[in-house]
């Protein structure tokens, strides 16, 4: 087709503000699919995303659509993931693109992920038209939702729409018709086709999904991923309606799949470019960039018979999610695991629970970490994402930690509250802004490492669910850090051991030894539990040796009750996982991830 | 062969807080039908075989007549030397009634005293009207074989109320049961208290340990637990439940151990004495390897010793014993029976 009637574009969106519903009305007006066919393959997402305020990711899918110009065009919708720990995916996805429509609930307002998105866009120089959705609410205030969106965006027009009841559809899409730009690719260079998204599927190897910017691609030909230099023979290529469309061949300005028999998911990099090999295009698409591996954590199986599970079940998420990061690691305390590398804190979250609900492995997480770079004395540079391997403090002479940019919105009566907040995490306010006079946007400064333990469950629960929260990470700053060990019975736990700013040691180390004491049950000897530095000992407590564990009385109406309750006591200690000679319950590993600070 | 008898009689005048044995309160005596339906299961499930013990539990069974036990009685094979219990409450206690006990075949008692000290007994929602000693001694004048319950980890006790419970023991007392107060779910007492037991384990041990020094003072000698005796006059039908041995339970509520299968009937007089079945599940090998360790190990006669049991053993030093071929729990590893049973089961 001819670019002049191509329209690419996608949709920026908070949870919950409408983005699957108005995708929906769009595909179900365009003809494109049917409102049952719909539901099966757009809806199809995890618990999870709803759970934890993620948008959910649609497929691509093109749509034909006769405008009231009186031409047909080819509409494609590429959908971006909606968190910030896959920020580097969304700017790919929006790159394939020329517009986006920016959905906004009329009864919510801009959240920070949502505005996150918006300044990526902007990034890329693509066109955005404001769509205010649920205008249907009675609560709903789209002229007050505006005057937040044109804080940001400057004044503009808005479309006004109710995606459930379908008042205002026709006319997004005769704005994406009208004011999104049509593609400029150079249709006889050669191919650059720019990568947006991969998928893994069993039977088929690698399906690649495409923006073709310069020249055509055709079945048969080889391509070559430019980054990579791997060169495969394309086998099929086509695009989604949202089902995939086999058409053998996509030209200038389109957006499709294509598979080439590619087993090896870490040939597929998002943001690489692919021309065709022996007519290549001279220079690369601008942009790309190795994923990043922020946040850190070892996963444990809770029972060792678990291993190998656990190591199958990492493989298949990765084939799916390449900037998954995971090696063997072994703990004294929790035997044999997985040193795993995320891109923030919600796809460690997300990685996670899939292993826990789609394998049905229990895990034991250990604390979540970040990559701090130690100078040592002899001008040795060190990068360590693993406390255990921490050099010994007398020979460290610089440590640097990540600092990232914080945006935070939320209503004004909050502030207080999460600034109080954002100073206990060490952050350092940078600048405020009133998005309305209700609403108010922090910039912080804050280091990683305060992000990842625990501070936006902290940040949800002290404004009541209402302050949203984004990051991108800003730099290394160095800082005054040290190593906290847990000692139980004078025996290092490693899994226990965690890097802070010095200013916080006492405290932490002091909060988890408490709460050690509390979740150890006591045992036939004394334990003394201890936090250090070093060799220098921060805090102690001691869980009193066990006086007794009998059941006074046992006849023959009691034997069957009393061997299932020993049997259940059985089960519990195989749960244990043990150090020395201490045996540690299960929760008290994850009990560690949730110490709250001194307020 | 099953040589050991037991019968269940969920009956009560009052029931106590802490009591989570089956019984229906409110009751002076024992129905009629109760003890014609006991026949009828007697009927039903017993052999004939030679009975070795009998043991009347409940509830109260004191509240049998002489007339009900002897029609029991009359359907069992019961060899001279059985020994004959029957649990009595200190509370109904009567000469008349102790006279037609033993007119009627029974040659022990077992008085459920708990505690001398009346206020004690309040806190845990027990009513003492009478003289728990005095009836203790108007039991030793009808009967040779008499034994006690006690009860320690009261609220508030000290060692010192230990001392002064042992020393009310009359002398003529051949067997003294002496259990740690324990807080059982869906009592009256574990609700009001909580569920939280009003004695810390720290001082639960040190009280243990008074009531063994005492008892012992006293002449008597621990062979189980919780149960101690002079020499001769340990209960024997207690024994073979921690021997592993099979039972025969009868009554609503009453439990057997047969051939590895276990019988639970119901607990519920009415349905009961309508003849609703028993409950009835086949214990695998595992549970009745686990069962038999953990009953054995209850006594002073402990558990024979395995291969198996070598890494326990090393571990446990101070808590057990090895002795001609068992494995033998000590006083201190009494105290942690459940932790190493836990250890040595399958």
């Amino acid at each position: 087709m001819d670019q002049k009637y191509i329209r690419n574009f996608s949709i920026i969106a908070h949870i919950d503000h409408g983005k699957s519903t108005l995708a929906d009305r769009l595909l179900e007006v365009t003809g494109t699919t049917s409102k049952r066919q719909m539901k099966a393959q757009l809806l199809d997402s995890m618990d999870l995303e709803q759970e934890r305020g993620i948008t959910i990711k649609l497929h691509p899918a093109r749509m034909m659509y006769k405008a009231e110009d009186g031409n047909e065009y080819m509409l494609n919708l590429i959908d971006t993931p909606g968190h910030v720990d896959f920020t580097y995916e969304v700017s790919r996805s929006l790159a394939a693109c020329e517009g986006a429509l920016l959905v906004v609930d009329a009864t919510q307002g801009i959240e920070a992920q949502t505005l996150a998105n918006i300044y990526l866009a902007i990034e890329n120089d693509l066109t955005i038209m404001p769509v205010i959705n649920k205008i249907d609410l009675p609560a709903a205030e789209p002229e007050k939702v505006m005057k937040e969106v044109e804080a940001i965006l400057g004044p503009s027009d808005y479309i006004p729409v109710s995606a459930k009841t379908g008042v205002g559809v026709k006319n997004v899409l005769e704005a994406i018709v009208n004011f999104v730009p049509q593609p400029k690719g150079e249709v006889n260079k050669p191919l650059k086709a720019l990568v947006f998204d991969s998928h893994f599927d069993s039977y088929r190897g690698v399906e690649v999904m495409i923006r073709v910017i310069d020249g055509s691609i055709k079945e048969g030909q080889t391509i070559k991923f430019m980054q990579t230099d791997a060169e495969y023979d394309i086998t099929e290529i086509g695009y989604f309606k949202p089902s995939q469309i086999r058409t053998g061949f996509l030209n200038t300005g389109e957006v499709g799949y294509l598979i080439g028999n590619i087993k090896n998911i870490e040939n597929v990099k998002i943001g690489d470019t692919i021309t065709l090999a022996g007519d290549e295009t001279e220079e690369a698409l601008p942009g790309y960039k190795e994923p990043q591996s922020m946040v850190f954590c070892g996963l444990y199986p809770v029972s060792s018979d678990d291993y190998e599970d656990l190591r199958d079940a990492l493989q298949k998420l990765k084939l799916n999610d390449s900037s998954l990061r995971f090696e063997p690691e072994t703990s004294k305390a929790l035997g044999f695991g997985f040193r795993c590398g995320f891109l923030g804190l919600l796809h460690m979250e997300i990685i996670k629970e899939r292993i826990e609900r789609e394998f049905n492995i229990e895990m034991i997480a250990t604390s979540p970490g970040v990559v701090y770079h130690i100078t040592l004395t002899n001008g040795e540079k060190l990068i360590i994402d693993n406390p255990a391997n921490y050099p010994e403090r007398g020979i460290v002479e610089i440590i640097e930690e990540p600092i990232a940019k914080a945006n935070i919105i939320l209503p004004n009566e909050y502030v207080g509250a999460i600034m109080d907040l954002c100073n206990r995490k060490r952050g350092k306010l940078d600048h405020m802004e009133y998005l309305t006079e209700e609403r108010i946007m922090l910039y912080y400064r804050l280091p990683l490492n305060e992000i990842v333990v625990d501070f936006f469950g902290q940040l949800k629960s002290l404004s009541k669910g209402y302050a949203s929260l984004d990051y991108e990470l800003a730099g290394y700053e160095s800082s005054d850090l040290v190593k906290v060990d847990i000692l139980l019975k004078s025996d290092l736990v490693d899994a226990f051991s965690f890097i802070c700013h010095k200013d916080h040691a006492y405290f932490r180390g002091r909060a988890i030894v408490k709460k050690l004491r509390e979740l150890i049950p006591r045992q036939m000897f004394e334990i003394p539990i201890q936090a250090s530095i070093g060799s220098k000992i921060i805090s102690r407590e001691t869980i009193k040796a066990l006086r007794k564990n009998v059941t006074a009385k046992c006849y023959g109406g009691d034997i069957s009750r009393k061997r299932k309750l020993l049997e259940k006591q059985k089960e519990g200690k195989k749960r244990m996982k043990s150090v020395g000679s201490v045996e540690i319950p299960d929760e008290a590993f994850m009990s560690i991830l949730s110490i709250e600070d001194e307020k | 062969m099953v040589s050991h008898f037991y019968a269940h009689i969920p009956y009560c005048t009052t029931k106590c807080d802490y009591c989570d044995f089956y019984s229906v309160s409110g009751n002076s005596c024992v129905d009629e039908v109760y003890v014609d339906a006991v026949l009828l299961e007697i009927q039903e499930r017993y052999q004939g075989d030679k009975l070795e013990t009998i043991f009347f539990g409940g509830g109260t069974p004191s509240l049998l007549s002489g007339k009900q036990i002897e029609k029991i009685f009359s359907k069992l094979n019961i060899s001279t030397n059985c020994e004959i219990t029957i649990e009595c409450n200190p509370e109904t206690l009567n000469h008349q009634q102790l006279l037609s006990f033993r007119k009627a075949g029974i040659n022990r008692l077992s008085i459920g005293i708990q505690s001398f000290n009346e206020d004690k007994l309040r806190l845990i929602g027990r009513k003492r009207t009478v003289n728990a000693r005095e009836k203790a001694e108007l039991a030793l004048k009808v009967f040779d074989n008499v034994g006690i319950d006690l009860m320690y980890a009261l609220p508030k006790q000290k060692k010192s109320d230990i001392f002064r419970e042992v020393s009310l023991i009359p002398q003529e007392i051949k067997h003294v049961s002496y259990y740690a107060l324990t807080l059982e779910k869906k009592t009256k007492l574990y609700s009001k208290l909580n569920g939280r037991h009003p004695v810390k384990d720290d001082a639960q041990a040190e009280l243990a340990e008074e009531v063994l020094q005492g008892l012992e003072s006293r002449g008597y000698e621990r062979y189980e637990i919780s149960n101690f005796a002079n020499k001769g006059y340990e209960c024997k039908h207690n024994l073979a439940y921690w021997d592993y041995l099979d039972y025969l339970g009868v009554g609503a509520g009453a439990v057997s151990t047969v051939s590895g299968i276990r019988t639970e009937n119901i607990k519920d007089i009415g349905k009961y004495v309508q003849g609703t079945k028993a409950n009835q599940d086949r214990l695998t090998e595992n549970e009745q390897v686990n069962e038999r360790l953990m009953m054995n190990l209850r006594t002073i006669n402990g558990a024979p010793l395995e291969k198996r049991f070598k890494t326990v053993v090393d571990r446990y030093g101070d808590l057990l014993v090895v002795k001609e071929g068992r494995l033998i729990l000590t006083n201190k590893g009494f105290l942690f029976h459940d932790t190493i049973v836990g250890e040595l089961m399958l």
